[in-house]
């Protein structure tokens, strides 16, 4: 006695088959369910159900809220506190480093995307403080490589009359634009106080040589005082007293 | 009766915690459920329909779809919770009339009779149907529930749902069909008086 789902559709409808008297009472039985259990009011005990809905929904609003702030408190205890404290220090750092980078003037995307660039300045040449003078063949810079050798040049700076300054020759590309800055920096201090000094030495070196000058000029006059009462004397005496 | 294009803003102000969201809520699907809590012969209906509400309230922040996904979706909390009344009381449901006999006792009036038989044999028959039978047939001709809201709302596939329907619907035409052979001549449902009022016949 199989039974089809379009029978059972037609046995809610209400639709009984014609040949078979036995479902027409099975249908009339499915209505009379439905008066049987009619559907009932609830105004009785409503008032009752809604303010324990009432507390239950407010307790359950205010346990998610307090959900959501623990989530958040959470993720800086324990285990993630060190994690978070690491990662909230790396982008501290890194945004610190990119500004600081800005403001030197250097493009640090540039550096990330290009990691050997050919360095845009050069180390300080050496120069000898004797002569005041660049010496371009004093020092070389090695673009291929990206190392600069000893004694390369400063193109920035007006006067290198500053000592001999030894670059790393291991120095890396990457690192050269701040080690060029700073050696560019140290160059300019040290020729400045070469400078000085050079000017210090020359002052003090034309003071004795105007002192020299000075004494010999006295010396000359005394000489000639002497030689006033006397008769000319042949060269041979008179460069042998003086001598003398 | 139904929410209908105001029920997501209803929705929406229930999870908010809106009292007048509940209230509306509860007077939509509050009589029905308990019509279904009745039909079920929960040992006390009103309190299962509270709890119901209560598990409600509870798992709405899960809740997601329309209106008719929602009234299927607090059909199974209350299945679920008639469950567990069932098991608390560690019986299965006896009467799906909830009462009906003693309220047939107590109130014998000769001008309610038609109807008493008519609740006394339609309870009766009911009882002969397993439990799920029972949900299945209750939900699909009381509350219009398609099969596969059934199917969530009984927690089961909806290929057992329709085994259970038509298993139901086969039952209920044998019982019927034995009462036709039993009571030849009169109404079979008439043999069911003396059981319903035992002390009449003394």
């Amino acid at each position: 006695m199989g039974l089809e789902e379009s029978e059972v559709s037609r046995l809610l409808r209400g639709d009984v088959p014609s040949d078979d008297p036995v479902w027409g009472e099975v249908s009339s039985f499915l209505d009379d369910v439905g008066t049987v259990y009619p559907t009932v009011a609830t105004i009785a005990f409503e008032g009752h159900h809604l303010a324990a809905v009432a507390r239950e929904s407010r307790l359950v609003h205010s346990e998610l809220q307090h959900h959501r702030h623990g989530a958040v408190k959470r993720l800086f205890h324990g285990k993630h506190r060190v994690f978070a404290g690491s990662v909230m220090a790396f982008l501290i750092a890194l945004t610190a480093g990119v500004g600081v980078a800005s403001a030197l003037g250097i493009n640090p995307l540039g550096q990330l995307i290009a990691p050997h660039p050919a360095p845009s300045s050069v180390a300080p040449q050496a120069t000898s403080p004797r002569t005041g003078s660049p010496d371009p063949a004093d020092g070389t810079k090695d673009r291929e490589s990206g190392t600069v050798s000893p004694g390369t040049v400063p193109s920035s700076v007006p006067t290198p009359t500053g000592p001999p300054t030894t670059p790393s020759p291991t120095a890396s590309a990457s690192k050269s634009d701040d080690d060029a800055a700073k050696a560019s920096a140290k160059a300019e201090k040290e020729a400045e106080k070469a400078s000085a000094k050079a000017e210090k030495e020359a002052e003090k070196a034309a003071e004795k040589a105007k002192k020299e000058a000075e004494k010999a000029a006295e010396e000359a006059a005394k000489a000639a005082e002497k030689n006033k009462g006397k008769p000319t004397p042949t060269p041979g005496k008179g460069s042998g007293k003086e001598d003398g | 009766m139904a929410i209908g294009t105001r029920f997501p803003e209803v929705l929406l102000a229930a999870r908010r915690g809106a009292d007048w969201a509940w209230a509306e809520l509860y007077r939509d699907l509050g009589p029905g459920v308990l019509r279904f809590l009745k039909g079920q012969g929960a040992a006390d209906p009103e309190d299962c329909l509270g709890d119901s509400f209560l598990e409600v309230v509870r798992n709405l922040h899960r809740f997601d779809g329309g209106e008719d996904a929602f009234r299927a979706w607090v059909f199974a909390i209350s299945r679920a919770r008639l469950v567990d009344s069932w098991r608390r009381s560690e019986r299965r449901p006896k009467n799906a009339g909830g009462g009906l006999e003693e309220a047939d006792r107590h109130h014998h009036h000769p001008a309610a009779d038609g109807a008493m038989i008519q609740r006394a044999s339609v309870s009766h028959l009911l009882e002969g149907l397993t439990p799920d039978q029972r949900s299945v047939l209750l939900l699909r001709v009381l509350h219009q529930f398609s099969i596969q809201e059934t199917a969530i709302i009984i927690g089961k596939g909806e290929g057992a749902v329709k085994l259970l329907h038509h298993r139901a619907i086969r039952r209920l035409r044998r019982a019927l069909l034995a009462g036709r052979d039993d009571v030849e001549g009169e109404s079979w449902a008439a043999g069911l008086l003396p059981s319903l009022s035992p002390t009449e016949g003394a």
